[in-house]
């Protein structure tokens, strides 16, 4: 079923026109970026249930204009344009004091166009009703199989975006449904308490709960395993990354290496190693709001750049960075269609879309078969970027042992990876055949600016060190 | 008059228990690369929250249903009532135990204010000089807000709030380049702490510039200063909380000794909405409960839990509210006094996280030192992880003290059994 567009922001375009034309009478460059996403959050779990509108949800405006540098005003009302235009011109006015950096007028090429997806079942066609039963249905399934849970989360997300920009020449609009859900249940026996999770997400519709039911009995099992999980002797290992681990390794290893903004910082260690090897033969890497169909998925970004399929390392020499409007201004390259926005309040910074390795020609069992003694990681928790040094964290939930190349049924948790990701990236030694990208989640710049985005790929085996 | 619109549409749906939080906020944002003002950005933008109760029978069981929406200024009288008419639709799904709304109140808190004005001063105390390492950018986001809260018992009460947050990246050439990153969220705009904080970073961004390669090591103790201090000691925070209690995520009751049996210092902890410089002060907490400054642990025994007026309600204890600050009682020892033997003492972290249900810990290592019973030689890379309640036998609190983001308490705290990921 097609996704339609916002009524608001059409009803709202001729009004942003008039902005656009009031603003240059007095800047040489003017864009309106406008945002109508609706969405709702559900929780079910087994002391009472949480509906709410997504923290995607958001309406407003953000406006750019040109004065020698670039300045942003984001606002939420549109009552009075003659006023605003007075307001904006007021409030991005700076202290005279101030040293500050020269940019080009934005050259834009003239496009028209209205973009939009389908999805299985829209949002809009099923009731909060059906939503709420189908996950405490789920609830209920977790408990039936397990007498050590102690509380099960069964959570639904989903989100219709719909964006609009408006400048001298462009005129774009588009709109696309991404849902998420979460199966996260809580064990515990007389000695520990502790969780896991397992997520779902994609350019998809309602139907994603479908996926998620059929998934509960293994997650809960999964949890129940953790209970007898036991700690690490810190060292290095040969370490299996399961899809999930090698994208948060895409992620955070380079992905937030090359956004190019830190180039203009001087904050990437990336710059310098531009067709230069930076991973073994086996490493292909992309980003792109075009390279992959998940949550990180549209048509143009928020500066109204049209989204692409970046090959960001091939076979394992770094080839391009991910970048915003103003970057590639600065570097004298071509946008990538990477510049994103938490909401319509905030900056647009370079930003990851769908972040990938490619998958390889190995089979999961072989790649075990090979090791004499290390581990299997399968989920994570969380990662953290260092573009300047390249340094890599990754808090892995938890991993499986392998001995004399086979899996010996103990669990280690947690393990937290370390190193420097130029060696992560040579050491790895096999790729499988497999690919799954995940999407569930939100990535910070830092610790703010949180954007959606999708990360996976392959299993990948490397050397690591874990503590 | 969005009130007015709002209010209507909840009349006309037949609504009858109800909250709106309304919030403006105008904002001045600087983005530096080195010194230069690369881009400026403003704000004004007014949001609603409205939550929507159902109190409904079902099964001879009485259940208090609800669900949050967002209201935009931009929408229609017609907009407006299809919102509340979902939201009371969703309500009627939710079969959560009944709770008490907040009682009536009127207080408004508000005054203008005058922020805006001190924003070249801010700059000009950010930009230190230090000999050794620089600012490779800085962000600076200056927000004034005004907060109003009603509901549909007559509850109305107002505050307004400034808030200024400050991300900085620090640089510095030792054998290559290497850089620290800051986040600083603060309401006490004083110059001098402003400068002070910079100071501090480009120094320990210096210590980094010449830090080794962790060395393997095991069985030493480890201090934490500053980074990683407030993380493991929310740990206790999160164990008294009403709603994690209610949830299964935590098992701490009134009574219990959260330490267990420690050698160490014992934690007193409060939560105090009433921080002044703090970011994350307010009078009045998501329902519009009045906060106050409230004792949780005494020397390791929870006295109270803490929650907002559901959670607290259904553990039958006194709602405090939610949390926003939260204060432990500063340790006898020095930083100096810890400083004893062989140890490893960590400054800052990629990103070090505490799992409050397991109580693991841990995270990669950007900056710290190493002695080995005499030298003191700064240290980069490898990890710290254990288990708080492991170690916790052996915690010991600085008396030194620290006030930064929604923590104020011991700058640094000791601990024996963490284990490191050494490099060489």
């Amino acid at each position: 079923m097609k996704v339609e567009f916002s009524n608001f922001l059409e009803s709202s375009r001729s009004k942003i026109r008039e902005l656009v034309n009031r603003l240059y009478n007095h800047f040489d460059y003017v864009s309106v970026l406008g945002t109508d996403s609706k969405g709702s959050f559900f929780l079910v779990n087994a002391n009472g249930v949480n509906v709410r509108d997504s923290a995607w949800t958001e309406r407003g405006f953000v406006v750019r204009v040109h004065d020698g540098n670039y300045r942003e005003f984001s606002f939420n009302n549109l009552d009075d344009i003659e006023g605003l235009e007075r307001t904006i011109t007021e409030s991005i006015k700076i202290g005279s004091g101030m040293k500050l950096s020269s940019y080009p007028v934005i050259y834009e090429e003239k496009i028209e166009k209205n973009f939009s997806t389908n999805v299985k079942i829209l949002p809009e066609n099923v009731t909060a009703r059906e939503k709420i039963e189908k996950l405490s249905e789920m609830k209920d399934i977790a408990f039936e199989n397990s007498n050590k849970l102690k509380n099960f989360n069964a959570i639904y997300e989903e989100v219709q975006i719909a964006k609009m920009f408006v400048s001298k020449k462009k005129e774009l609009s588009q709109s696309y449904v991404w849902t998420q859900g979460y199966l996260q249940p809580i064990v515990m026996d007389d000695n520990n308490i502790k969780e896991v999770y397992e997520s779902f997400s994609g350019l998809k519709g309602v139907e994603l709960l479908d996926e998620m039911m059929v998934k509960v009995p293994k997650v809960v099992k999964e949890a129940e395993s953790l209970l007898n999980a036991e700690r690490l002797e810190p060292g290095e290992y040969d370490v299996i990354c399961s899809p999930d681990v090698a994208g948060v390794i895409a992620h955070e290893a380079f992905g937030h290496g090359v956004e190019m903004d830190m180039f203009v910082k001087e904050r990437a260690k990336a710059a310098q190693y531009i067709n230069k090897r930076v991973g073994s033969d086996l490493v292909t890497m992309h980003d792109g709001a075009t390279a992959a169909k998940e949550v990180s998925s549209y048509f143009f970004d928020d500066e109204g750049t049209l989204g692409t399929d970046t090959v960001v390392i091939e076979n394992g020499v770094l080839k391009a960075g991910l970048s915003d409007l103003l970057s590639a201004m600065k570097l004298g390259t071509k946008p990538t269609g990477n510049g994103k926005r938490q909401s319509f309040e905030r900056k647009a910074y370079a930003r990851m879309t769908n972040t990938f390795f490619s998958p390889g020609k190995d089979v999961l069992d072989d790649m075990i078969s090979s090791i004499k003694k290390g581990y299997l990681l399968e989920k994570y928790g969380s990662g953290m970027e260092d573009p300047k040094n390249w340094g890599i964290q990754i808090m892995v939930t938890y991993a499986r042992e392998i001995k004399d190349g086979k899996l010996t049924g103990k669990i280690i948790s947690p393990v937290i990876m370390t190193g420097y990701v130029p060696d992560l990236l040579n050491s790895i030694s096999m790729v499988s055949n497999d690919f799954k990208l995940s999407g569930s989640g939100a990535c910070g710049k830092g610790y703010k600016e949180f954007v959606k985005v999708s990360a996976g790929g392959s299993y990948i085996k490397a050397k690591a060190r874990l503590g | 008059m969005m009130i007015d619109k709002i209010t209507k549409s909840l009349r006309a749906t037949g609504v009858e228990d109800w909250k709106i939080i309304e919030k403006s906020v105008e904002s001045k944002e600087l983005f530096f690369i080195k010194k230069t003002l690369d881009m400026n950005r403003a704000k004004k933008v007014t949001q609603y929250e409205l939550t929507v109760y159902k109190r409904f029978k079902e099964g001879g069981k009485k259940y208090m249903g609800s669900a949050i929406v967002k209201i935009h200024p931009t929408m229609s009288q017609d907009e407006i009532e299809k919102v509340v008419e979902r939201a009371l639709f969703a309500a009627g799904f939710v079969k959560n135990e009944p709770y008490p709304i907040v009682k009536p109140m009127k207080k408004d808190l508000r005054k203008s204010s005058k922020a805006f004005d001190r924003i070249d001063d801010i700059v000009n105390a950010i930009f230190v000089d230090d000999a050794k390492a620089w600012l490779n950018s800085t962000e600076v986001f200056l927000n004034v807000e005004n907060v109003r809260i009603l509901n549909s018992v007559g509850l109305d009460v107002a505050y307004s709030h400034e808030r200024l947050e400050i991300e900085f990246v620090t640089t510095c050439k030792g054998k290559e380049e290497i850089e620290l990153y800051w986040d600083l969220k603060t309401s006490n705009f004083s110059l001098e702490n402003i400068s002070s904080k910079v100071t501090e970073a480009l120094k320990a961004t210096a210590d980094r510039a010449v830090a080794r390669p962790i060395p393997k090591v095991n069985g030493i103790p480890v201090i934490f200063d500053e980074d990683g201090t407030e993380e493991i000691l929310s740990y206790y925070l999160e164990k008294s909380s009403a709603m994690n209690v209610y949830e299964h995520m935590s098992s701490a009751k009134v009574g219990d000794k959260l330490q267990g049996n420690f050698n160490g210092s014992p934690v007193t902890l409060y939560i105090d909405p009433t921080i002044e410089e703090s970011y994350f002060s307010k009078p009045f907490d998501e329902d519009g409960l009045e906060l106050k400054k409230f004792r949780l642990i005494d020397k390791g025994i929870l006295l109270s839990y803490w929650g907002n007026l559901r959670f607290s309600h259904y553990l039958a204890t006194t709602p405090t509210g939610n949390a926003t600050n939260f204060c432990v009682e500063a340790g006898e020892k020095s930083i100096d006094e810890f400083r004893s033997g062989k140890y490893i003492e960590l400054k800052t972290f990629s990103d070090f996280q505490m799992d409050t249900l397991t109580g693991d810990f841990g995270g990669e290592i950007r900056l710290g030192w190493y002695c080995d019973g005499e030298k003191r030689t700064p240290i980069t890379g490898g990890s710290v992880s254990g288990n708080i309640v492991d170690v916790q036998e052996t915690l010991e609190l600085s008396k030194e003290t620290i006030r930064e983001g929604a923590y104020s308490g011991p700058r640094a705290l000791k601990i024996c059994g963490a284990k490191i990921a050494g490099i060489e």
